[in-house]
């Protein structure tokens, strides 16, 4: 275990109950995970649909109880316990501007909605300053505290929700896909803000997108996943430019560059991920890997160390 | 609320006359229940046999009956009785409704359970249902309120079951459990207040079809007593007279075919007014 | 091949008109792909139907403008009354591939009523051709998947067949609306790959509408950018992407985030879009331009062509300078 980690995940393992065609199968969205986080550090959690990086995120804001594994938040083991104090430390900023407001409650209760459940707030008074500040913190005006939703652009709804995670202040942010709802221009608005929290607060992020243009632009480190494991873990700068794992190359090179002159299309021919239904023995990425061999269709690669960057690759011919 | 709010709220009624029609047939209802003793011009108990059955003239507007009392009196005063069994069974289908649905979406092994018994009666037409319970427990006022109610609880139980389920995926919901909150938080601002407006709804087409049932249970003498003038009774009454005295049947069973069908037509406007579509042209998405 | 002619879609009353797609005007050749991009709320996706004739009724309707289909005037036209006056080959594909499919139907159903519709076989023949048309999206198995619902289908599949389907009608323009934009980045790539290749075997054009500037440099031959209803510019996608001349372009482009940059901070346009009906006189990007002058604001501004087939709705535009 990390020594100086704010945040310590050993090996989680998460599964759902889905019913299909009446009958009833497990499936397992994160297949043993285990990444730390280091104090004021951001690292990002990339990867497509189905990989099961946004379950990482809610296992460990407590919306999802985990099958095994261990999560720690500064050395105290916090699995299964929903103790209320790591509730004000760990906080989740949800994507969708739209639907992660109450429609009925105003911007001011929303924002302060953490405080009142857990009794933070002393006085009336107290909490209205609370409001006002943390408001003025995202860039929206302490009036905004009186509105309602529906009188919000959906920058601006990010933006309460991101108030909302910070009052008050906590140790940890998951960020579960915050500007992938958003336009570009506004994006760049949101992510900025965000950067500035986190120094201004002191804040240690996890990153959660499937955007590896954000990812590059917020992240010290990136965690790369695929059909619920971690197949590749290095430095922001390491993992864009030099990617080893076939399914990071892949998913570098598929990125859409705004360069005319760069043009992929065609050049790339990759299959589709298989079902979360039928895992394939063996490595999940084999049936689609340009380098596979029989080692990985019946053997799992583990996540190992390659290099003295603190780079870790799980995959048996790199 | 403010005032944009209050316009809102307007809005669908203004937008459609015949809803305001309902309104103010509405209003008048409640006028004419809360303030009967001074609006009726004679005593509805009071018996004049040497005026009876006299058709509608001058001096009864509505005519009298068998007994010489004056209908209209008589009509202004069923409006209390209207007015009581209605919110009363209203208030009932809430009370038990709300519990029940919201709870069995939360907690979904006890939910299975008490659908289950909630479908079980269903399965009764409601009236059925309502003239079993009298005849078990008596006819009263209070005694028809609980059995036109439990019907009405099983329809509002549903519509509070399928909304609460729903409401517990919002992400709001979700953002408020990973700050902490417990189950009555999330019943207590977040659930409850988005009953609200679905319920009003559904409350004005209870209250309509509560005139109906109560209006039943009167006219086959297992609701209000015969001696407490309400339009079901006053139905039951003119059976005899139907060829005579043709107005008896009709200003009381007028008055609960207007009653139901405003509370219908301000119901439909409340809808509009919750309408999703209605409410994004005050909205901004993107 | 289809010629949009100051196009102006407005909602309201005929007294008082809001506009939400303004004096819009594009050309699109043979085999071309014109890529429309722009952020939520600029009017492109009203823009397409308006064009494909599939506006909602009751609401936003054509006030101004034509559109030309192999010269023929089709503005006024639904679809259906396209078809019958033999001008039906335009066809459309949408973002949500999974409400655009009916969910109860099998898929191979699905495009050989497209089939039927267009080509007027039905039975055997029909779902003949409805194989071919899947062969030709690229689906694997396509014989098998013919009989499966849209439900058992990843979303690039679905997406294949919403393809297959617009292409029953042998279009000759194929719009498409954001067709990517729900798609993994990796399956994404696949279906782009896939449309350029139809249009170029098929000799088909394309109007392609996204938000997306990387998808834009990847696939588009020409691109205009819209703003507020309103194209601001428009030019050759290298052109655009070397020297863009429009204040709007240049910020869209500075702001992204892309892999090389590695600024500590993101460059940002100040301000949100004007809300449609709260444009006044004078440029509609006045009030968020970082090189506004006061003419600006008062002056509508003037369509330059700044270079051959180049062309910027801009009385200042950028000198083209810096070449990126």
């Amino acid at each position: 275990m990390n020594g100086n980690a704010v945040l310590d995940i050993r090996d989680l393992k998460v599964s759902f109950s889905v019913r299909r065609a009446g009958r009833k199968y497990q499936v397992r969205a994160v297949d043993g995970v285990s990444l730390s986080l280091a104090e004021g550090e951001v690292l990002g959690i990339v990867g497509e649909s189905g990989c099961g990086k946004t379950t990482v995120g809610r296992s460990i804001v407590g919306l999802v109880r985990p099958d095994s594994g261990t999560i720690s938040f500064k050395g105290t083991d916090m699995t299964g316990a929903s103790l209320r104090d790591m509730r004000l430390n760990i906080r989740m900023v949800f994507q969708d501007p739209y639907a992660s407001l109450n429609p009925r409650r105003t911007i001011g209760d929303s924002v302060a909605e953490a405080g009142d459940i857990n009794g933070f707030f002393t006085s009336r008074a107290g909490r209205s300053a609370a409001i006002a500040a943390t408001l003025t913190a995202v860039g929206l005006d302490p009036s905004f505290a009186a509105r309602y939703p529906y009188e919000l652009s959906g920058g601006q709804r990010q933006r309460a929700g991101i108030a909302r995670t910070i009052l008050p202040s906590p140790s940890i942010v998951i960020a579960d896909e915050p500007v992938s709802a958003l336009d570009v221009s506004v994006q760049a608005q949101v992510l900025n803000l965000m950067m500035d929290l986190r120094e201004q607060l002191r804040l240690s992020m996890l990153f959660i997108s499937h955007d590896l243009g954000v990812i590059g632009q917020i992240s010290n480190r990136v965690a790369v996943m695929y059909m619920g494991r971690i197949v590749e873990q290095a430095a922001t700068r390491t993992v864009l430019d030099d990617p080893r794992h076939p399914y990071t190359r892949s998913l570098v090179a598929a990125i859409p560059k705004p360069d005319p002159s760069k043009r992929i299309l065609g050049a790339i021919e990759t299959g589709e991920p298989p079902s979360l239904f039928k895992r394939p023995r063996g490595c999940a990425y084999a049936p689609r890997c340009p380098i596979a061999s029989d080692r990985c269709q019946v053997e799992v690669p583990e996540l190992r160390s390659a290099g003295t960057d603190g780079r870790a690759i799980a995959c048996h011919n790199v | 609320m403010s005032r944009d709010g209050a316009i809102l709220w307007l809005k669908p009624f203004i937008a459609r006359p015949i809803a305001l029609l309902g309104l103010g047939i509405l209003l008048g209802t409640m006028l004419a229940a809360t303030f009967a003793p001074w609006l009726a011009p004679y005593d509805p108990y009071a018996i004049d046999p040497s005026i009876r059955l006299t058709p509608p003239n001058a001096l009864h507007w509505f005519g009298t009956d068998q007994f010489g009392r004056d209908t209209l009196s008589r009509v202004i005063h069923s409006a209390r009785m209207a007015l009581l069994i209605g919110s009363g069974v209203v208030v009932f289908a809430l009370a038990t409704g709300v519990p029940i649905g919201v709870l069995s979406a939360l907690f979904p092994r006890l939910g299975h359970l008490l659908m289950r018994m909630v479908d079980v009666l269903m399965a009764f037409p409601s009236l059925l249902l309502a003239l079993g319970l009298i005849v078990v427990l008596g006819p009263s006022v209070a005694n028809a309120i609980l059995a036109i109610g439990l019907g009405y609880m099983t329809t509002t139980t549903r519509i509070v079951y399928g909304l609460t389920l729903r409401l517990r995926m919002e992400t709001y919901v979700e953002a408020s459990r990973s700050m902490g909150a417990g189950t009555a938080w999330l019943i207590g601002k977040h659930i409850l207040p988005n009953l609200v407006s679905p319920l009003l709804v559904q409350a004005s087409f209870v209250f309509a079809f509560a005139q109906l049932g109560a209006a039943s249970l009167d006219f086959l003498g297992l609701g209000a007593p015969p001696e407490i003038p309400s339009w079901g009774n006053m139905l039951a009454e003119s059976r005899t007279f139907i060829t005579r005295a043709p107005w008896l049947l009709f200003f009381p069973g007028m008055m609960i075919v207007a009653t139901a069908f405003s509370l219908n037509l301000v119901g439909d406007a409340l809808r509009d007014r919750l309408d999703p579509r209605f409410r994004q042209l005050f909205s901004e998405k993107g | 091949m289809l010629s949009v002619r100051d196009l102006t879609v407005s909602l309201g009353p005929e007294t008082a008109p809001v506009d939400i797609v303004a004096g819009v005007s594009f050309e699109l050749g043979k085999g071309e792909i014109l890529g429309l991009v722009g952020e939520s709320g600029c009017g492109k996706s009203m823009t397409s139907l308006a064009v494909m004739g599939l506006l909602p009724q009751p609401g936003p309707r054509i006030r101004a403008g034509r559109v030309l289909l192999e010269g023929c005037d089709v503005t006024q036209l639904q679809p259906w009354q396209r078809v019958e006056a033999g001008r039906g080959r335009m066809a459309m594909i949408f973002q949500e591939p999974m409400t655009s499919l009916n969910p109860v139907r099998r898929i191979g159903d699905q495009i050989a009523e497209a089939v039927r519709v267009h080509d007027r076989l039905s039975g055997p023949p029909a779902i003949d051709r409805a194989r071919e048309l899947l062969e030709q999206v690229r689906m694997p198995d396509p014989a098998m998947q013919l009989s499966a619902y849209p439900h058992q289908l990843s979303g690039g599949q679905r997406q294949r067949v919403m393809i297959a389907i617009a292409l029953a009608c042998r279009p000759q323009v194929l719009i498409a609306d954001e067709p990517t934009t729900a798609l993994d980045v990796t399956i994404q790539v696949q279906v782009l790959g896939l449309l350029r290749e139809l249009c170029n075997r098929l000799d088909m054009a394309m109007l392609f509408i996204t938000h997306d500037m990387g998808v834009i440099a990847q696939l588009a031959d020409r691109v205009s950018v819209m703003y507020a209803g309103r194209i601001v510019e428009t030019a050759g996608v290298e052109a655009l992407f070397g020297r863009p001349r429009h204040h709007y372009t240049r910020g869209l482009m500075d702001c992204m985030p892309s892999r090389n940059s590695g600024a500590r901070r993101l460059p940002t346009i100040a301000g949100q879009p004007p809300a449609p009906g709260t444009v006044g006189a004078g440029c509609v990007f006045a009030s968020r331009c970082a090189a506004v002058r006061e003419t600006c604001r008062t002056a509508a501004p003037p369509r330059a062509e700044v270079s051959r087939g180049h062309d910027v709705l801009c009385a200042f535009p950028l000198d083209g300078g810096e070449p990126r």
